[in-house]
């Protein structure tokens, strides 16, 4: 019985990661601030990385990174890779240092949105030549990586209340 | 011992090599797994865009309400000033008749919702209902009622990407309607375009209204992109490049037409 209900809690955390991505695709429209609005995925990526296995992590962080590729145009789907390796890099550092405090997951959700965006930066100016304009990738990386820590707070709430309640 | 750490590591590197191989195929391969995935994903997305347009619409009653009221004053408005273009437009065909001119036919279009839009900041994109099943193809251009929206970026069965005029990677060749002057419009992922390559004595002033110039075969020759609101100097001083806010609002844009033939 127990282990029917893990089950469940299981697919059900699955068709919430997929309803967080629809989420991101339609209602977050709505919230655009200067053309730019926050990345709830990248979120769930941190949170999955510090509260489960490095296994469970791994796994999540790569279906995580297959629905961001999955609405996005880019010909080489570089979340999937990109997610596996923060994933492995929160999953490192969370055993490091002390995650219970909600500012310290928002840092990391902060320091991953940056660097997330900075690689994809690089991959796509000098392997996929799509060249983005430094100044127009500079307000997007600032502001994306602010909002986006702004908003993380709520999922975390989101997070803790499924699992712990 | 040490043979046996040696051999740990070893199975440790063929795994982490076994991992990178499978992530990397994985990222090659997922571009070929979209169109399924969007097709399967079509129905919550049509009931989220749903939801979501009936909750607008409950939120902001009292807006809509003053909305109407306005915009039934302006049909009525418009309404006197289509008469005076029907006039006109007999007028125009008269007139190229006498210079036998070729008549333009007008565009077949299909009309399609939106239901998604981009996943992140870094690409300005809508998905829409229709695709390859209703004649949808890779390339084809994106109107509304009020002005270009885009190209069509991807095509699955019954779904398509429409990359916006705003995404960095649109590129459309257009003129100033006044003074013809031609230049290349861009999108700047922000709510504005950018036209550039425009001389240093280009002919261009505020308000001017862009349209598109057909040098391109992509998108037919007059379709309205924008008005100009801003003027200014390229870096180098050689050239200038304007601001067009589009004709289209691209951010709140619920209904498109698909130019098929």
């Amino acid at each position: 019985m127990i282990c029917l209900e893990k089950k469940l809690k299981k697919i059900l955390f699955l068709l919430i990661l997929v309803i967080v991505a629809l989420f991101q695709i339609t209602y977050l429209e709505s919230l655009r601030i200067f053309n730019v609005k926050p990345d709830l995925i990248l979120v769930l990526l941190v949170l999955v990385s510090i509260y489960f296995d490095f296994k469970k992590a791994l796994v999540l962080s790569i279906f995580l990174g297959f629905l961001k590729d999955l609405f996005g145009v880019d010909k080489i789907a570089l979340n999937i890779p990109l997610f596996v390796l923060w994933s492995y890099l929160v999953f490192k550092l969370s055993r490091k240092i002390i995650v219970e405090k909600n500012f310290i997951k928002a840092l990391f959700v902060f320091l991953i949105n940056f660097l997330h965006n900075i690689i994809r930066y690089f991959i796509i100016s000098f392997l996929i030549k799509d060249q983005i304009p430094i100044f127009i990738f500079l307000r997007i990386l600032i502001l994306e990586s602010f909002y986006t820590t702004l908003v993380s707070p709520l999922l975390f709430m989101g997070f803790k209340t499924f699992f712990y309640k | 011992m040490n043979l046996h750490l040696n051999k740990f590591k070893k199975r440790q590197l063929i795994n982490f090599f076994y991992f990178s191989l499978f992530i990397f195929i994985l990222s090659l391969i997922i571009p070929a797994f979209r169109s399924p995935v969007l097709f399967i994903l079509r129905f919550p997305l049509k009931i989220l865009t749903f939801l979501g347009h009936e909750a607008n619409g409950i939120i902001f009653y009292h807006l809509n309400m003053v909305q109407k009221e306005k915009l039934t004053k302006e049909v009525e408005f418009l309404k006197q000033k289509l008469v005076n273009l029907e006039e006109v437009s007999s007028e125009n065909k008269r007139l190229k008749k006498l210079l036998s001119l070729k008549e333009e036919t007008s565009y077949k279009v299909i009309a399609a919702k939106v239901i998604g839009r981009s996943v992140d900041s870094w690409s300005s994109q809508i998905i829409i209902d229709k695709g390859s099943s209703q004649g949808i193809k890779e390339g084809l251009v994106v109107i509304s009622y009020a002005g270009l929206v885009g190209r069509i970026k991807e095509v699955s069965l019954s779904t398509a990407k429409v990359m916006l005029l705003n995404d960095l990677n649109m590129a459309v060749a257009a003129m100033v309607q006044r003074s013809r002057q031609e230049g290349l419009v861009s999108g700047t992922l922000s709510p504005n375009l950018i036209m550039r390559y425009l001389p240093k004595d280009s002919d261009v002033k505020i308000s001017d209204t862009v349209i598109t110039s057909g040098l391109t075969p992509l998108y037919p020759k007059g379709l309205l992109i924008g008005t100009v609101v801003q003027i200014g100097e390229e870096f180098s001083g050689l050239s200038r490049y304007c601001i067009i806010k589009p004709a289209v609002n691209l951010s709140s844009i619920e209904e498109v037409l698909i130019i098929i033939s």
